[in-house]
C-alpha cells in the first residue's frame, strides 16, 4: 500500500486537495496532507513534513511527495536529505493538483511506486484544451 | 581560537537580535521582489529557537546547533526554513560532539553548511540568492584559516565581503526562488536571503567580543 503526501504554502489548498483526492480513489491508499505554518498562515512547518513522512514511511510500502511552490519542495528535499534519502519515498516532479490526483488514483489501482511518480510526472505534458 | 557552546549561545542571541530589529527591513526587501515575509519569519524562527535553548539546555556546539536548526525547520515558515534549518543541521553533524571547536572544525562546518544549501536549493552565486554571500565569505575562511589565520584576525575582512556581496546581489536578476516570477522586474532590489545571510555572518564575527 502506498501514501501520498501533499504539501502546499497554503492550509487551504493543502486540506482541499485531500478533500479531492480522497473522493477520487477506490483502493488502498493513504493520502495525508500538510500545508501552512503552525499558526495556520501562508507557509510551511518543515519539521511537521519531517514527522509526517516518517510516519507515513512506518505505515505504507511507499511514498509520492508532490508539492506546490518553492518552499514546499525545499522542505520534502531536507526531510529526505535528514532520513538518508529512502529508497521507498518519492518527490514526484509534477504539478499539484492535477499530479496530486492522477497519483492517487494510480496507487489506488495498486500501481508500483515509481509507476505512479511516472503517472504523476506525464500530467506536465496534459492537454487541456 | 576554540569556540565553546557559551560562543555558539552568544552567536545565536546576537544573531536573533539583529533579525529582531531588521525585521521591517528584511520584509519590505523581501515585498518588493518575494512574498514579503522573510523578516517576519526569521524573527519568528529566531525567537522559536531562543525557546527552544532555554527550555532543553544543550550542552555542546553540536546540540545547540541541532537544537537551533529543528526550531527553525518547524518555525520559520517560508523557503528559508529548510535552507537555515539545513545550515544549522550540517554545522550540528560537523561539530560531532566536541566540547570546543576550533578554527579548522568551524570552516569545515561552514563548508558543509554551504554545500548543503546549494544541494537543497540548487542555486549558484549569481541567481540573486543567499548562495552569493555565502559561497565568497565561505571560501575566504577557508582560505585564510588553512593559512594559519583566525577568525577573530580576519573579522573585519569577513563582514565587509558579506556586507560587499550582499550588495552586489542590487543588480542582478533572480534566478531561483519566488523572485525569479519577476524576471527583468527583480533587478534593483537586494536580495532579502543574502542580507540575512550577512547578519548570519556578522554575528558569527561579533560573538568572538560580544556585542
Amino acid at each position: 500500500m502506498l501514501s501520498i503526501l501533499i504539501l502546499s504554502h497554503s492550509p487551504d489548498i493543502a486540506r482541499g486537495l485531500k478533500e479531492m483526492c480522497l473522493q477520487m480513489i477506490s483502493g488502498d491508499v493513504t493520502i495525508e496532507a500538510v500545508g501552512g505554518t503552525k499558526e495556520g498562515n501562508l507557509g510551511i512547518d518543515a519539521e511537521l513534513v519531517l514527522n509526517k513522512l516518517q510516519e507515513l514511511m512506518a505505515n505504507s510500502d511507499g511514498v509520492v511527495v508532490l508539492g506546490d511552490i518553492g518552499s514546499t519542495i525545499l522542505a520534502a528535499k531536507n526531510a529526505l536529505n535528514m532520513l538518508g534519502f529512502p529508497a521507498n519515498v518519492c518527490i514526484a516532479d509534477a504539478p499539484l493538483v492535477e499530479g496530486a490526483v492522477v497519483a492517487s488514483v494510480e496507487a489506488s489501482l495498486g500501481s508500483p511506486l515509481q509507476e505512479v511518480v511516472k503517472k504523476a510526472e506525464e500530467v506536465k505534458s496534459l492537454n487541456k484544451l | 581560537m576554540m569556540y565553546d557552546a557559551n560562543y555558539f549561545r552568544r552567536f545565536i542571541e546576537i544573531f536573533a537580535k539583529y533579525l529582531e530589529e531588521n525585521k521591517e527591513y528584511l520584509t519590505r526587501l523581501d515585498a518588493a521582489i518575494g512574498d514579503g515575509d522573510h523578516g517576519i519569519n526569521m524573527d519568528r524562527g529566531a525567537k522559536a529557537a531562543l525557546d527552544r535553548l532555554s527550555s532543553t539546555n544543550p550542552k555542546t556546539p553540536g546540540e545547540i546547533m541541532r537544537t537551533v536548526g529543528m526550531a527553525l525547520l518547524s518555525s520559520v515558515g517560508g523557503a528559508a526554513g529548510p535552507l537555515y534549518g539545513t545550515i544549522f543541521m550540517r554545522m550540528s553533524l560537523a561539530f560531532g560532539n566536541r566540547d570546543k571547536i576550533d578554527d579548522k572544525n568551524l570552516a569545515t562546518a561552514l563548508e558543509q553548511a554551504l554545500l548543503g544549501i546549494k544541494g537543497l536549493g540548487k542555486a549558484e552565486v549569481g541567481d540573486k540568492t543567499m548562495v552569493d554571500v555565502w559561497e565568497p565569505v565561505v571560501n575566504f575562511l577557508k582560505e585564510n584559516i588553512e593559512n594559519g589565520r583566525t577568525l577573530p584576525e580576519i573579522c573585519e575582512e569577513v563582514v565587509a565581503l558579506a556586507e560587499e556581496r550582499m550588495k552586489a546581489t542590487i543588480p542582478l536578476q533572480a534566478r531561483k526562488g519566488r523572485a525569479s516570477y519577476l524576471g527583468e522586474r527583480s533587478i534593483g532590489h537586494q536580495d532579502p536571503g543574502a542580507t540575512s545571510s550577512y547578519y548570519f555572518f556578522r554575528s558569527l564575527c561579533e560573538a568572538i567580543g560580544g556585542r
